[in-house]
């Protein structure tokens, strides 16, 4: 029996190629600081917990899988499209995309009635920062590199911030979106 | 407008990929920081020639980063006091060989994948998927509005993806992005190149 049906096979994608598009359309935003990035990409990834089974009883848009999926489909598009794949920038990518991933995850499955997309995804931006901290420590930068932890963790915390209000406003307003959500 | 893509017409992207992941042990195994900025130029050269772009100022920034953290941590004969920082011969180097190292990776990446590589398997075919609805999506970047960019966003996927869609299997998911036909004499000389490229590196390396 196949893991996933047509439909659901087809929302992946399109949650993939929506975060493809957005990883594009970024430079639209101005940066505050050189370094920093706001992680656009993630939203449809946020977004994909909702369409996740949460409840007893529940029929869900999307098995939990699907989420892992689309994660691993979000960094390998980007790695291919920005020619990054055969880098440490791709390693560094997945392990702060999957270490968040969970997180986001876990978070959501148990703390669904207190927790907001908001919190989500600053949880979600300080762990994918965290993680990617400590390869940087491990690989590149050596242990002096803890000096700029908490630089990068107040990035994550403001990027964090302002995706998680994207996304909490972007699945109150879109039409599309509540399409996505309804249709099972 | 993009630039061509000249190592297109002259390898197909398999080749030009497995080639690029052969060469990054080969790369990562010199030893001499003046080989591996040799190299470099070689793979900026590529880079170039993939039409591809290189933002020389973040990778500067980059190696410069790495052999600051480095040199935090003195190692071997004192060069420079700097009064804050001691710059020791062993940390500057480690730092400075550790920077390049990490540049020419990602330069082996920039000219070695392409957006029509195609992996093999379901989750081949999943990407597939993903960049045809990819390449439609794109059409509608120039609507996006960054002061209405909900709106803007929803409209767009209204209009590209209308509920019927959602559910309808693409017919075409192959075939849309145009994948390089490489020549056979390309196909075989490509790796080659590379291959007499990379042993005289090591030749140079070992003296």
């Amino acid at each position: 029996m196949p893991m996933f049906s047509e439909k659901q096979i087809n929302r992946i994608a399109m949650l993939g190629a929506l975060s493809l598009f957005l990883s594009t359309v970024e430079y639209l935003f101005p940066r505050p600081i050189p370094f920093m990035r706001l992680g656009l990409a993630n939203i449809p990834v946020i977004l994909c917990l909702d369409l996740l089974p949460s409840e007893k009883g529940r029929e869900s848009v999307l098995p939990t899988l699907a989420y892992f999926l689309l994660i691993l489909l979000k960094v390998l598009g980007q790695g291919i499209i920005n020619g990054t794949m055969a880098s440490y920038v791709f390693l560094f990518s997945l392990a702060g995309s999957f270490a968040s991933g969970v997180m986001m995850y876990l978070a959501w499955r148990f703390l669904k009635r207190n927790i907001t997309f908001v919190g989500i995804s600053i949880l979600g931006a300080l762990i994918s920062n965290m993680a990617q901290i400590i390869l940087s420590i491990a690989f590149i930068f050596g242990s002096t590199a803890w000096r700029i932890l908490p630089l990068f963790l107040g990035i994550g915390l403001v990027s964090g911030c302002i995706m998680g209000i994207f996304a909490q406003r972007f699945s109150e307003k879109s039409l599309w979106w509540n399409k996505m959500r309804d249709i099972k | 407008m993009r630039k061509p893509d000249h190592l297109a017409s002259i390898v197909i992207d398999g080749i030009r990929f497995w080639t690029g992941i052969a060469l990054i042990p080969a790369y990562l195994f010199i030893n001499s920081p003046l080989i591996k900025l040799l190299l470099i130029l070689f793979f900026a050269l590529s880079v170039s020639l993939a039409g591809k772009k290189i933002r020389y100022l973040y990778f500067i920034m980059m190696t410069a980063s790495i052999t600051f953290f480095h040199l935090l941590t003195p190692n071997g004969k004192i060069l420079w006091d700097l009064g804050i920082v001691q710059v020791t011969k062993g940390s500057l180097l480690t730092g400075f060989t550790k920077g390049i190292s990490l540049a020419g990776l990602v330069f082996i990446s920039l000219f070695s994948v392409t957006p029509s590589l195609k992996l093999p398997g379901k989750l081949g075919g999943l990407l597939g998927r993903m960049f045809y609805y990819f390449e439609i999506i794109l059409d509608g970047k120039k609507r996006v509005q960054a002061k209405d960019f909900i709106g803007s966003l929803d409209r767009i996927l209204n209009q590209i993806f209308p509920l019927h869609h959602i559910e309808a299997v693409p017919e075409a998911v192959s075939g849309i992005r145009v994948r390089s036909r490489g020549n056979r004499a390309g196909n075989v000389l490509y790796p080659l190149i590379w291959a007499i490229l990379m042993g005289g590196a090591y030749l140079l390396d070992s003296l």
